[in-house]
């Protein structure tokens, strides 16, 4: 059985270790009141700062207008959106005026195969004829 | 007492060290909540103005530089403010401090991760193992950094007394300045720190009888 060593285990200070604390305790804190005036006001500056980092009531304050400014940019949004619908149908309207130019393309070159089709013609009994002219 | 200047409403809720009044803005939002988050934020606001003063002396002590110190103090405030502002008052103390606590071993992590890199690139690419990281000296925090005016308001025996606190072991200096500048009990100092009463009591225990024998002379 190992024999307790007092004051090691039980950490006791003794009466003259224990005034040396106090008094070195009071000396810092002495030390501590006298800080520099730019520190005290840095240190100052530092505490409002912090406060006006509370949640609370500048906290709901900044939360209200963070939703009001939240809520009036859905509203530009959507009205945004709205209105790109409103643009894109008229395009949509559009696309009809486009499918029909695309049909008179096409009938314009229906016309020149059927052109090229009478030039054929031509073309062949112009050979035949010149056939029959030699023959 | 409420000050209304034009469209504004201002609380006037006390005077500074220097003797200038301390307002805040009063927007009139009105209600029960507006009287708490008021109650809230005087009790805050004294709370820090009383620990602002040791709470950087403790940083200062541990970093030995009153730049980083008042910036670790300020983080350390705003971190608070934000997370427990709306713990019960008489948890702020253990609370502040071990926020203060983690801001400083952070302070030091970051000053490890700095010298170490600055070793790694002046010693060309760590081929070797650098001498400097064998050197206990040096992750000891920086040495001070003082004006006059600062240097004045301390004596020699203050002096002494601040610079064997910083050579303490971490834990011990922890202790120390826990209980005996934030005069923090056991309990709260356990909590603090993170670690149990008995711990508490035995870094505490070493700290004095390392500072008595180191400053005897100062302090008979």
């Amino acid at each position: 059985m190992t024999k307790r060593r007092p004051g090691n285990l039980d950490h006791e200070l003794s009466p003259e270790d224990e005034a040396f604390a106090r008094q070195s305790g009071a000396r810092l804190r002495e030390s501590s009141e006298r800080l520099d005036a730019a520190t005290l006001s840095r240190l100052n500056r530092a505490r409002q700062r912090a406060l006006d980092e509370m949640p609370g009531k500048t906290r709901i304050g900044i939360d209200w207008r963070l939703s009001a400014g939240l809520t009036a940019l859905v509203a530009i949004l959507v009205i945004g959106f709205w209105q790109m619908g409103d643009f894109q149908g008229t395009e949509i309207q559009t696309t009809p005026v486009l499918v029909e130019e695309i049909t008179d393309f096409e009938l314009l070159l229906g016309e020149s195969d059927l052109e090229m089709i009478e030039d054929l013609e031509f073309f062949a009994w112009l050979s035949s004829e010149d056939l029959e002219t030699s023959g | 007492m409420i000050r209304k200047n034009g469209g504004d409403t201002q609380l006037i809720y006390g005077m500074s060290s220097s003797g200038n009044e301390l307002t805040m803005d009063y927007d009139g939002l009105g209600g029960a909540q507006e009287e708490l988050a008021l109650k809230e934020r005087l009790a805050m606001d004294r709370f820090l103005a009383d620990v602002e003063r040791r709470a950087f002396r403790i940083a200062a002590i541990n970093v030995r530089n009153d730049d980083d110190a008042l910036d670790i103090v300020q983080d350390a405030m705003f971190r608070f403010t934000r997370a427990y502002s709306k713990r019960p008052e008489e948890q702020w103390p253990p609370l502040f401090f071990r926020v203060l606590r983690n801001r400083i071993i952070d302070h030091h992590r970051s000053q490890s991760v700095r010298r170490r890199i600055f070793t790694w690139f002046s010693k060309g690419g760590g081929v070797d193992e650098p001498d400097e990281l064998n050197d206990p000296g040096v992750f000891a925090p920086d040495r001070g950094m003082r004006n006059p005016e600062q240097q004045a308001g301390l004596d020699g025996a203050m002096v002494a007394l601040e610079q064997a606190v910083g050579d303490l072991p971490e834990r011990q200096r922890e202790a120390f300045l826990l209980r005996a500048l934030e005069g923090l009990n056991v309990a709260d100092t356990a909590s603090t720190m993170g670690c149990s009463d008995g711990s508490v009591k035995q870094h505490y225990y070493r700290a004095v009888r390392s500072l008595r024998a180191a400053l005897g002379e100062h302090w008979s």
